[in-house]
């Protein structure tokens, strides 16, 4: 029983890391709280999935859904930049549209891959690995830590180079940016998309991984996402070692773990959102009463009246 | 010698055709030779800030144009101007990124009309080369080259500012009471390294102040606005000449004329 529910926990807190890595680039890097990830995660999913039933191999299938993923993004940032309408907003209006797309393109269905198809989680490598009951759960791991990793130490090396450099000023401070010459605008949309993009792939692994596809299972992610993001940055952030991609792949962990405790020690399945939205809530006050807050950040709107 | 700034018959208001509209400049009209160091005095809401704003491409202007030797800027985006024109704010949080280290704001000021791509933006080569150049700063910040620049004290980062902006070549340079927010001694030091600075690479500059020893001491030139016109231009041995009860006699007049 407790080997299951920690097996369950790294496996779906491992693919809510990859989220959480996604949603750390809009949130934390660029200072935007983007809600297409409740669509671009699913969107993710429907796509990989409808790609591997059709026999697609499955790394292409990811790829595709990180593309899918980046062009909701991109409506996204295309809203906000172009017509200027608030960040929030912005997010709600692509996410709400693209509720509909996926359902168009599951027709209304659950997606399953056939026995036949091969997943990032059931193919010919995966299939040596069959000891016992706990093997398959085991693999998984094996294989989303992998992914994980590598995602992270990606984005590290990417934000020590100018460009990456240059996406944390965008955030930090928009004003210097433009000062620096740099069209600020562009920064934020190669942000949303590679934020969006890198949830696209979550949702696409996660699909795979639960082995099927449907409609409701983006509801809430961005909570989860940014709950993890929130829970991460504020535990280390007097920590000079740990790097922010880091600690949101940790409290992605630290987060999933508490909803699945709550299921553990019994609460109803129907009342886990509340206990995802309450959690959250928690966060958010410990977070705000936390020494220390970031000093600082600067909108655009005030710099014409200095 | 050639102009390297004009505005030529400039309109800027605010809320246009509106019953707030606040009309900043009309045929507004200003040349600056390049090497002049102007230092730009007036009261509180006499345009000054907005002036600096239209040059830079914060905001645009109604009607007129701008021109940077001769080539029109006035419809050139904020960014693109800001590769030719350097500005350092009043607020110094405005000028440097808060939550990335000095070395990271440095190199990102050093790439500067550059493209930012996918090579790193850092090492150690570089990292000792920016600690040298924090040395001729003598305010030890090349000790804490690896600290948040959010940990600075408001004169350290109006510093690391002013170095960041003229770190690439500029045509302009232009100071909003950039020592406005520091203490007397903090912002004496600035002014110093303002001045330095702006001699060793000839930087033509235009410098809103509210301090009228500055603006008197410091520049070849001095401007004082009032309601969006010029009323004192003194240059060459005029300016020298200048006392700080001169621009002091002028100021009341005009309040008195306001009826303050
Ligand atoms: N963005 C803006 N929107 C509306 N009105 C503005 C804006 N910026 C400036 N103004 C108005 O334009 C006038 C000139 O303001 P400006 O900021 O240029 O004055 P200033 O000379 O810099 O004053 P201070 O010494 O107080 O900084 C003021 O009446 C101000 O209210
Ligand atoms: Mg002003």
């Amino acid at each position: 029983m407790a080997v299951n529910v920690l097996l369950n926990i790294l496996q779906q807190g491992l693919c809510y890391a990859l989220v959480a890595l996604g949603v750390y680039i809009s949130y934390k890097i660029l200072n935007f709280p983007d809600l297409t990830v409740d669509s671009s995660f699913p969107l993710g999913g429907v796509v990989c999935i409808g790609l591997i039933q059709v026999g697609c191999p499955y790394i292409l299938a990811i790829i595709v859904a990180f593309i899918a993923g980046a062009s909701a993004g991109l409506i996204t940032a295309f809203l906000h930049l172009k017509f200027k309408i608030n960040n929030l907003l912005s997010g709600i209006i692509t996410m709400t549209a693209l509720l509909s797309i996926n359902i168009a393109l599951s027709k209304g269905r659950t997606l399953i891959p056939y026995n036949d198809n091969k997943t990032l989680f059931n193919n010919n490598l995966t299939s040596h690995f069959a000891f016992n009951q706990y093997s398959s759960a085991i693999t998984n791991i094996i294989i989303l830590i992998i992914i994980v990793i590598a995602l992270k130490l990606i984005l590290d090396l990417f934000f020590k180079t100018k460009r990456g450099f240059m996406l944390r000023a965008v955030g930090d401070n928009e004003q210097m940016s433009v000062s620096l010459g740099s069209n600020s605008g562009l920064y934020k949309l190669l942000g949303l998309c590679l934020a969006n993009g890198i949830v696209g792939v979550a949702g696409a692994i996660y699909s795979q991984y639960m082995r099927y596809f449907d409609n409701t299972s983006g509801t809430g992610m961005v909570v989860i996402a940014l709950a993890s993001v929130i829970i991460g940055t504020g535990i280390f952030r007097k920590s000079l070692i740990i790097k922010g991609t880091t600690s949101v792949i940790i409290g992605a962990l630290i987060y999933t773990a508490s909803l699945n405790i709550v299921i553990a020690i019994g609460v109803p399945s129907t009342y886990l959102k509340l206990f995802m939205a309450l959690i959250f809530a928690i966060v958010l006050i410990i977070n705000n009463y936390l020494p220390d807050k970031k000093r600082g950040k600067r909108k655009m709107e005030d710099i014409s009246n200095a | 010698m050639p102009n390297l700034l004009s505005l030529v018959h400039i309109d800027k208001n605010f809320y246009k055709e509106t019953i707030d509209e606040v009309k900043v400049f009309s045929d507004f009209n200003l040349e600056v030779e390049s090497g002049e160091f102007v230092s730009i005095v007036g009261s509180n809401g006499s345009g000054k800030t907005t002036l600096l704003n239209i040059i830079s491409g914060s905001i645009d202007i109604d009607k007129g144009e701008i021109k940077l030797f001769d080539k029109r800027i006035d419809k050139e985006k904020e960014y693109i101007r800001a590769r030719s024109i350097g500005r350092v704010y009043q607020d110094p949080s405005r000028g440097t990124s808060p939550n990335m280290t000095i070395a990271e704001n440095l190199a990102l000021a050093e790439n500067k009309g550059n493209i930012y791509g996918l090579s790193f933006a850092l090492n150690k080569k570089k990292i000792s080369e920016y600690k040298e150049l924090l040395k001729t700063l003598n305010l030890g910040l090349e000790d804490k080259i690896n600290v948040k620049v959010s940990a600075l004290s408001g004169g350290e980062r109006q510093a690391l500012a002013l170095l960041m902006v003229t770190m690439k070549p500029i045509d302009l340079l232009l100071l909003d009471e950039h020592t406005a927010a520091l203490d007397p001694n903090t912002s004496q030091k600035i002014m110093e390294l303002t001045e330095r600075i702006v001699k060793e690479k000839h930087i033509t500059t235009l410098m809103v102040t509210h301090n009228l020893r500055f603006a008197v001491e410091y520049g070849s030139r001095l401007l004082m606005l009032n309601k969006g016109e010029v009323v004192i231009d003194k240059c060459g041995k005029e300016k020298e000449e200048l006392v700080v009860d001169d621009i002091l006699k002028t100021f009341n007049e005009i309040s008195i004329e306001c009826g303050n």
